[in-house]
């Protein structure tokens, strides 16, 4: 019973594979068809061959490698000084309906603000380096790490944390053996959704604030009028992105791996 | 005012002191404020004695479980006191452990069952492997092996419970308070649980204050049987209850007194309620 349901899902499963892969193929052939009609300017639209073959060019030179361990510097940085703030700042925030109330509207005018539209201000105070860019990732980071850890102590079971008194564990114990994990579930959403918007505003921050990364290079390449590494580059700061989703989305599951059997449970 | 405990067969294994443990002193609570003021318990007197086993009846809303919240200092009352070896209870004091009704929101399910016994024994003065051998003890105590490195979820209703029941007895307290403890577990397990707690109170002569709205396991289980009713609720009365140190399932429940106890009980807990269908959530 569960062997042939197991057998149909990973038929299922492989047909799912086949078919995105055709998806992706025919994306290109249409890309290459239009490339080639001349439909659109083809220097503005160079074939998917060329851009691809650039894209294998630029793996291999050490300064792409290191534009992109500078994007993924900033990102990962940005994003823990967003994670320190919002989980530091909505754990009291979330336990107190006085604190709550008191900052929701400051939360929720900052949370208004497009992060981009703060890069000229950073660029003023921390230049064209990757300080500026850490800043606006982490500003556009925090508000979602923080509503969710917010959330995640709202959701919190008040029976698990009379049990925890009762036994006289103090505020800190209570903080690390019951708080952090009870809200981890919170966390690591709102580091997924975090993760990608830090990641966009990093090559946003990139491109147009000159901080180095990815994005600069898109910039330079733009500047040096070649379309396809501006193409290539796109596509790399694409595949970047893809693998952060796909390791948070991973690592979300593995850190919390009892919530799965609680449903099953509850069932 | 003391209740005298009421075993008076000396070679019986599991026999109540007369020395007093737990007093609660014109106990009173109200929640809400002004206009919603509510007051739920009001003019509340008990004494526990040492290693005896208590059990608190009464209609379901009558506010058991928040008198056994203001003895375990886990709310604190309105109005008198709760006394604990002759002091003044502000705090969960470590002298007392509390298993609850619902297990799997009892029990950390971040942590396997082993840290789940473990962890409160963080803030005694032990070592870890004092502290380890302990929890292994208290596991295997309530009948449980092999199950150490598991999480709760993966064991059923009853062994969670028993899990809960040996991070209690782990601890080490003088008393146990118990809020329905076995209200969510199947008939069967049920009867295993509540002798298990008879043995753990024989072997470990705790004092246990149990929570319960089935009369039939009051009686079994408890030296008296406090009966709460009213409203504002208050002690209606109090059921010694004479069946012998050594309790057995079959035999104790097919006595002619146990069917006496029950019908005082039950009749005490009706007038109460002025004739209402008393015991409402079975």
């Amino acid at each position: 019973m569960v062997g042939t349901a197991s057998i149909r899902m990973s038929r299922r499963s492989t047909l799912i594979m086949v078919a995105r892969v055709a998806v992706f193929l025919l994306l290109l052939a249409v890309w290459e068809a239009v490339s080639a009609s001349g439909l659109l300017n083809a220097a503005f639209l160079p074939p998917p061959t060329q851009v691809i073959r650039e894209v294998v060019r630029l793996l291999g030179e050490v300064a792409t490698w290191s534009a992109l361990g500078q994007t993924v510097k900033a990102w990962v940085i940005g994003l823990g000084i967003a994670l320190a703030l919002g989980v530091g700042i909505g754990i009291p925030l979330g336990s107190s309906r006085f604190l709550y109330r008191s900052a929701r509207l400051v939360v929720d005018f900052c949370r208004a603000i497009p992060s981009i539209a703060l890069l000229p201000l950073a660029l003023l105070v921390f230049g064209a380096k990757i300080r500026m860019e850490v800043f606006l990732i982490a500003f556009a980071s925090v508000w979602i790490i923080l509503l969710q850890t917010i959330y995640g102590i709202w959701d919190m079971d008040p029976r698990l944390l009379e049990v925890m008194r009762s036994y006289r564990l103090t505020r800190l114990q209570r903080l690390r053996w019951l708080v952090l994990p009870s809200i981890s579930s919170y966390i690591a959403t709102g580091l997924r959704l975090a993760s990608i918007v830090a990641f966009f505003v990093g090559i946003g921050a990139e491109l147009l604030g000159g901080a180095p990364g990815i994005g600069l290079k898109i910039q330079t390449a733009e500047v040096g009028g070649s379309v396809v590494a501006e193409y290539a580059y796109a596509i790399l700061a694409a595949g970047l992105a893809l693998g952060i989703n796909l390791l948070m989305a991973r690592s979300e599951r593995r850190i919390i791996f009892w919530r799965g059997a609680e449903r099953l449970e509850q069932q | 005012m003391t209740e005298t405990a009421g075993l008076l067969v000396p070679s019986e294994p599991m026999v109540a002191t007369n020395e007093l443990i737990l007093s609660v002193r014109d106990l009173g609570k109200s929640y809400g404020v002004a206009d919603s003021r509510k007051e739920v318990l009001r003019g509340l007197n008990l004494d526990v004695n040492r290693s005896e086993f208590v059990s608190l009846v009464g209609p379901s809303g009558c506010g058991k479980t928040t008198l056994l919240r203001c003895l375990a200092a886990l709310m604190p009352p309105s109005k008198g006191q709760v006394l604990l070896n002759g002091r003044d209870v502000t705090s969960p004091p470590p002298e007392i452990a509390v298993v609850f009704q619902d297990y799997s929101r009892s029990l950390l399910p971040w942590r396997s069952n082993l840290d789940n016994v473990v962890l409160p024994l963080r803030n005694k003065r032990l070592t870890k492997q004092e502290r380890y051998t302990r929890a292994h003890e208290a596991l295997e105590s309530v009948g449980l092996r092999g199950v150490h490195r598991q999480y709760p979820w993966q064991l059923s209703g009853g062994m969670q419970q028993r899990v809960a029941i040996a991070r209690a007895l782990a601890y080490r307290p003088e008393v146990i308070l118990m809020d329905e403890p076995f209200a969510s577990v199947d008939a069967q397990t049920r009867l295993d649980l509540e002798d298990l707690v008879l043995g753990m109170r024989r072997d470990y002569h705790m004092t246990i204050v149990f929570v319960t709205h089935d009369i039939d396991e009051a009686v079994y289980l408890s030296d008296r049987v406090v009966v709460l009713g009213g409203s504002p609720t208050t002690v209606r009365d109090v059921v010694q209850i004479d069946l012998g140190a050594s309790r057995d399932q079959i035999a104790s429940r097919s006595l002619p007194q146990f069917a006496e106890y029950r019908a005082a009980i039950l009749k005490e807990i009706r007038t109460t309620t002025d004739g209402n269908a008393a015991l409402g959530d079975h």
